[in-house]
């Protein structure tokens, strides 16, 4: 019984210690600019703000991302992306997913709802058709005991111990996106002093990588910085995808927990 | 070949009004500075036939104006993005949505219990 509190006290401290980037109340400001025959385009304003919601029973964090087109594109190609998270707050483990892709004509809704004592995910996938009607799609997955949704497995990076971590150093996560588990690898390149919209910072460079997966595209393509302090900021990123690169830099960041 | 400058240059510096007027921001400083080369080209080969000039002109005149729209935007111009009240009732609707079901799910973690 000494043993077990002992473990239970340990496990505790681990958990909390390990949950330390960031809080409820944050409020985080991206530039989304694509690259237009060798030239940066501002596109889009990406946002990423973390909230705490209670039901009768518990309390979760809520981590939302958005995707909103400028103005001045909304006439072209309107963009009016929602990702929603709901997790513990804690352990980070994520109970419900939702993903609402409004790009153009294009529209896509998924949801993932977890079940940890099974392993299990339940999705409900939701697309337009050319004709204007929807189509809906129900169906059970089976799931690594860790693995996360896209947006938990954004906030989960930040709560890496890297400052433990070596350059050439890297990881695996299990991340369920479109419907299948994939590993997500994340390798730590080096520190780097960079200049952003919310002053000079040192920086863990990281390179993500996700295995058979059209979605992020080369081995070290896409890059994050994170700031290399307690609240491990993701301040800027390149990425690749399958129709170009492009760049997302830190606008303004508000509500931080260090 | 005076011609041939002067199709691509009328080409290049359209393309770049075009481009300088949408949202593509400095993208249409290539066929401008592409442009401001071909009216050079053809106000020469123009000079060097005892030729009008105006049509070297005219790809100046168009590809200065696309560079004058192209900079005064990317410095006056301001990334804003509209109050979509459309988008706030759905995140709204989408957490109170989001709320109930999580109400009926029995999988929590007991940390997460109050």
């Amino acid at each position: 019984m000494k043993y077990r509190l002992l473990l239970i006290a340990l496990v505790m401290a681990f958990t909390i210690q390990s949950q330390n980037a960031f809080k409820a109340g944050e409020n985080l400001t991206f530039t989304a600019s694509y690259n237009m025959s060798g030239l940066l385009t501002d596109i889009a304003q990406v946002t990423m703000q973390t909230e705490e919601v209670k039901t009768s029973k518990s309390t979760l964090l809520h981590l939302k991302c958005t995707a909103k087109t400028f103005t001045k594109w909304d006439n072209f190609f309107r963009v009016r992306d929602l990702y929603e998270s709901y997790v513990n707050p804690n352990s980070l483990n994520p109970y419900l997913y939702k993903r609402d892709i409004n790009e153009g004509s294009y529209y896509k809704f998924m949801k993932y709802t977890f079940n940890h004592k099974t392993n299990t995910v339940n999705s409900l996938q939701k697309k337009r058709r050319k004709n204007g009607t929807f189509w809906e799609e129900n169906k059970n997955h089976n799931i690594k005991g860790n693995t996360k949704d896209l947006v938990t497995t954004i906030y989960h990076l930040r709560n890496l111990e890297i400052h433990k971590a070596s350059p050439g150093d890297s990881d695996s996560f299990p991340v369920i996106f479109d419907r299948k588990e994939q590993n997500v690898t994340v390798k730590y390149l080096s520190k780097e002093t960079i200049k952003t919209a919310i002053g000079e910072k040192e920086c863990y460079k990281l390179a993500i990588n996700i295995s058979d997966s059209d979605v992020l595209k080369g081995s070290n393509n896409n890059l994050l910085w994170l700031t290399a302090d307690d609240n491990k900021i993701p301040v800027f990123a390149k990425f690749k995808i399958p129709v170009g690169n492009g760049e997302l830099r830190i606008k303004s960041a508000t509500g931080l927990k260090n | 070949m005076r011609y041939t400058f002067i199709f691509l240059g009328l080409l290049a510096s359209v393309i770049a009004l075009a481009l300088s007027i949408l949202p593509f921001g400095l993208i249409a400083l290539i066929p401008a500075i592409l442009g401001l080369i071909l009216g050079y080209l053809a106000s020469k080969a123009s000079k060097k036939q005892g030729k009008s000039k105006l049509p070297a002109n005219l790809i100046f005149l168009l590809s200065i104006i696309a560079l004058i729209i192209t900079s005064y935007r990317t410095v006056f111009t301001e990334n804003t993005v509209e109050t979509d009240t459309e988008f706030i009732e759905k995140e709204k609707e989408s957490k109170e949505e989001a709320l109930e079901e999580l109400e009926e799910l029995e999988t929590m973690d007991e940390d997460s219990l109050q």
